[in-house]
């Protein structure tokens, strides 16, 4: 039975109290037992080096050290860690033989506090030899470059090349090509909580006890097992109930919950690690930084026939999984919100002495739409026609969706258009564009950026395998890959109470919330009425491979997971409720509380109906039913790649208007963003406060990316930015004015109708912030092809015009 | 030095308490793992992010910039020490109210840090909001929800105020 009411909202949200309260049981709150060692890192100081050797012995006999491991001592008990792509070099997460990056762990020594086990690293004797280092993916690529991994002749670890359409006849008959060379930078948009591990081995079991701030995708926990020596289900991954932000960065855990087990395993007892900041800005993960180039073939009136792109992925000192999927996003939605037909992507992965990458916020999103909105505002520029008109012009139509891209993504729903026009309206009813005038007219140089782009959410994992050819999946022995799906748990206690386990947990996204929303909703209860445990325990709480928090996929699927279980309840208290009211199932009602039979004064309260059911089970007729239900749901229209490496890569596809102004001193060049407007189809909203704070957060993760943060390294490979002073995150003082809005373009595909909209501006803002610095710079022909804009980079464009 | 050990008593949440530090033992460490206040969030340990801000004799400081033993006989208050018989500080509220927070891992050293600043501006600007606020780092909010926060909170507290006055003079 589908019910039909407005999702029930709540001042605040359930897991607020706890948070404001100081009572958040974070990953270093955990108790320990007085066995457990506590783990510090011994980490190369040097780009590129090979290790002649290591003395253990200063640091052995420091008070209170116990161990000191490294990658020789480690080996007995883990594995390399498996990669997607066949033959890759070894990732082992620690130095053997060489170092290939500033910060790559080369020991660990364990102690009986932390205090300790840094006194052990201090003491710890390594010997290098220092090699050359190269850190620009250029230069990697280049023949004579130094190379990271000796055996495997060459930095460029992958590459591959996709087709779609006939992009050589739409280049032929181009009225005008518009080409663009561009680079996108190297950051990692830090969770205020860095990671934390702590792990014991169960020799009896021949099995491992992890706790960690793991957002999933538990995809890497067979990753994780296969380097462990042990089936998946000898892993008992345990997740805090609170992770201090994730953001795609805490996927990349896996390899120091691989070294820290192994620890573990080797000492014979539990051992706990804490990240600090530096180790997390030299040693966690970051976006991979790009160079690209773009061009498009373009008609006299401003419409993109084909697109051919270049693209050179830095990913670091080694290529781990989920890499190369960092370039996917870059193929599987190429043409974005635009009616581009074909499509000719190079792409390849190269190695250098920097920090290895994964998963960020956005995660290839925000690369590949920088690529096309900047394309998109030259097109503009070389035919003369408005950015914003010729957006227009190759939108697709509302009256298109569904709509199969070129690629083989299934576009949901949209109306470009329809949301487009709300983001101007803000614009105008807030008059930008007058500001920017006056502001201009006081001598100040004021520009107004845009971004239009499609938002894809809850990934196929299918869309990973891309990284094989279409001959590699065809061969005998592939196991082909598809779908995203999770579990949900719903019971009915004695009392009449509610609760829900879910299979991820959030990181301050507020799943327990929504979860409550959703039940609330189906039972016609009140939001505070529903207990929701959504932490992970993978020893009770069912999970799958695409389980994790990742891809903007709760809404989608874990949401369809919950109303389908929610759902499937309600059905079996009704038949219940039948037996003790007399009235068939489907003349049965739920709401607030009560069981009531239609237009009939006989009812009951769902804690009458819990008691009966649960007590006095004997006299009810039918033994199917049930007070607990546990359903999956997996997201519609997924399949694995076919031959022609055609895939729908996501099961929602939301759009995202943006706009932004941005002011820049006309002395010191510091640029400033003054305003953001962000206007995103987000399908139906279950809880739009959520939504809101999942947008403002992802405009300043992509303001960061856009002005301020660099992983940025000096040409030995030294990284200058490994502490906050010099790692320039967004505050309070540099975060924009907002006006956010979301336009509901219903998916007809998901069981609610919702669209994933997690990454949001995170993937848009670098883009929208690019286009406003070109037009407040418009009188120097101002063209911002590189991020970050700083302010020498803009004193450039100013100095070349002059 | 390493293994000196050094007695201290000091007052946490109105509470007086004592422990034993080791004198290059932090602030933070001290209060997280000795006496087991894990409210007190730590997120960089050099002093940039604000997450591990306590009140030290009602003066925010890092806590991850002090030695233990620098606490020696004095004041602290940490974020579990705000809330006065189960109510939220109207500080707390707000942030409740206006999505100020999200993960909450920065929250602490946010509320605490705006308590302060509500204190020496009863009636902030959002300038002077944003600009009293942006030595605590949040990467989930964008900053939204904290400064509609800390300015309502503002609001309430000055209300609050008014009305204690009111009552005291009738």
């Amino acid at each position: 039975m589908q019910i039909d009411r407005p999702f029930p909202q709540i001042e605040g949200r359930l897991e607020d109290a706890r948070l404001l309260f100081g009572r958040g049981r974070y990953i270093d709150d955990l108790p320990v037992g007085p066995s457990t060692l506590h783990a510090a890192f011994t980490r190369s100081p040097y780009g590129h080096a090979t290790i002649a050797g290591i003395n253990k012995d200063a640091a052995l006999a420091v008070d209170g050290v116990v161990a000191v491991y490294t990658a020789a001592d480690l080996g007995a008990v883990l594995d390399p860690f498996p990669s997607i792509v066949r033959g890759a070099p070894e990732y082992r997460g620690i130095a053997t033989g060489k170092v290939r990056y500033v910060g790559e762990p080369v020991a660990v020594v364990l102690a009986r506090d932390r205090y300790a086990a840094e006194d052990g690293v201090s003491a710890l004797d390594i010997a290098y030899e220092a090699l050359p280092a190269v850190v620009d993916v250029d230069a990697a690529a280049a023949e004579t470059a130094p190379l990271l991994h000796d055996d495997f002749g060459t930095n460029v670890v992958w590459r591959n090349r996709y087709r779609y359409g006939d992009p050589e006849t739409a280049f032929r008959e181009a009225d005008r090509i518009v080409g663009i060379d561009l680079k996108f930078p190297k950051y990692n948009s830090t969770p205020l909580e860095t990671y934390g591990v702590i792990a014991e081995y169960l020799p009896e079991t021949d099995g491992y006890v992890i706790h960690g701030n793991f957002q999933g995708p538990f995809s890497l926990m067979p990753v994780l097992a296969r380097a462990l020596r042990v089936p998946d289900s000898r892993i008992r991954m345990v997740v805090p109930q609170d992770i201090g932000g994730s953001f795609g960065i805490k996927a990349m855990i896996y390899p120091y919950m691989g070294l820290i087990a192994a620890c573990a395993r080797l000492a014979e007892r539990p051992v706990k690690w804490i990240e600090d900041r530096a180790e997390h800005l030299l040693g966690s993960a970051s976006g991979t930084d790009r160079n690209s180039h773009i061009e498009a073939a373009v008609s006299r009136d401003g419409l993109v026939r084909a697109i051919r792109m270049n693209i050179r992925e830095n990913v670091g000192a080694y290529l781990r999984a989920p890499e190369p999927s960092c370039v996917m996003r870059s193929l599987t939605t190429f043409s974005g919100p635009y009616r581009i037909e074909s499509g000719e992507i190079e792409a390849a992965c190269v190695l250098t002495n920097t920090l290895p990458t994964g998963l960020n916020r956005g995660y290839g999103g925000q690369q590949y739409m920088f690529s096309l909105e900047r394309l998109m505002d030259a097109i503009a520029r070389e035919t003369g026609i408005d950015r914003i008109e010729v957006r227009r012009r190759n939108f697709l139509k509302a009256a298109e969706f569904p709509y199969r891209t070129t690629t083989g993504s299934y576009y949901d729903s949209g109306d470009y258009h329809g949301c487009l026009e709300r983001a101007l309206d803000y614009l105008r009813n807030e008059g930008w564009e007058r500001m920017r005038e006056e502001l201009r007219a006081s001598g100040r140089l004021v520009g107004i950026g845009v971004a239009t782009c499609v938002h894809s959410a809850a990934s196929n994992i299918g869309y990973v395998t891309l990284a094989l050819s279409p001959e590699e999946r065809a061969k005998r022995g592939y196991n082909a890959k598809s779908g995203t799906n999770d579990f949900a748990h719903i019971a009915l206690d004695a009392s009449g109470r509610l609760r829900v386990q879910i299979g991820t947990a959030g990181a301050g996204q507020g799943h327990a919330t929504a979860v409550a929303q959703i039940v609330a909703r189906e039972f016609g209860l009140g939001v505070r009425d529903i207990d929701v445990i959504d932490r992970i325990d993978t020893e009770t709480t069912p999970w799958t491979i695409t389980t994790g928090t990742y891809a903007s996929r709760f809404s989608v699927v874990v949401g369809g997971a919950v109303q389908r279980a929610a759902a499937r309840l309600a059905d079996h208290l009704r038949i219940i409720a039948s037996s003790l009211l007399d009235a068939p199932p489907d003349q049965i009602d739920i709401e607030e509380g009560m069981i009531r039979v239609r237009n009939s004064n006989s009812s009951l309260s769902l804690r009458q109906l819990a008691g009966a059911a649960q007590w006095n089970r004997g006299d009810l007729p039918d033994d199917v039913v049930q007070l607990h239900v546990s359903e999956s749901y997996g997201a519609p229209n997924l399949r694995s790649p076919d031959s022609e490496n055609r895939v729908n890569a996501a099961a929602t596809y939301g759009f995202m208007a943006d706009f932004a102004m941005v002011e820049i001193d006309p002395v010191t060049f510091v640029p400033r963003v003054l305003k953001y407007i962000a206007v995103h189809d987000v399908g139906t909203a279950i809880n739009p406060q959520l939504i809101r704070g999942q947008i403002a957060g992802g405009i300043v993760h992509g303001l960061g990316g856009a002005l301020y943060e660099h992983l940025d390294y000096d040409e030995s490979g030294q990284m200058m930015s490994a502490s906050f002073m010099d790692y320039l995150c967004p505050t309070a003082s540099e975060a924009p004015q907002m006006s956010i809005d979301h336009f509901d373009a219903k998916s007809p595909f998901t069981v609610l109708g919702v669209k994933g909209c997690g990454e949001n501006s995170a993937m848009s803002a670098p883009a929208a912030i690019a286009s406003a610095v070109d037009d407040a710079l418009s009188e120097f022909n101002g063209s911002i092809a590189e991020l970050p804009v700083t302010p020498p980079a803009i004193w450039r464009q100013v100095a070349g015009a002059s | 030095m390493f293994g000196e050990r050094i007695a201290l008593d000091l007052e946490v949440n109105g509470k007086p308490l004592s422990g034993v530090a080791e004198p290059r033992t932090l602030l933070s460490d001290f209060l997280r793992h000795n006496l087991g206040f894990t409210g007190v969030h730590v997120g960089c340990e050099h002093g940039v992010c604000g997450a591990c801000t306590v009140l030290l004799d009602d003066q925010p400081v890092r806590s991850c910039l002090m030695f233990a033993v620098q606490a020696r006989h004095h004041s602290i208050t940490t974020i579990e020490g705000l809330a006065k018989g189960g109510e939220m500080h109207p500080v707390q509220d707000a942030f409740r109210r206006h999505h100020g927070l999200q993960c909450g891992f920065c929250t602490p050293g946010m509320v605490l840090t705006a308590v302060d600043l509500i204190q020496r501006e009863p009636d902030p600007s959002e300038r002077s909001v944003r600009e009293g606020m942006s030595g605590n780092l949040c990467r989930c909010t964008g900053y939204e929800g904290i400064v509609q926060a800390v300015l309502a909170a503002a609001k309430d507290l000055k209300r609050q105020s008014q009305s204690n006055r009111t009552e005291e003079t009738q």
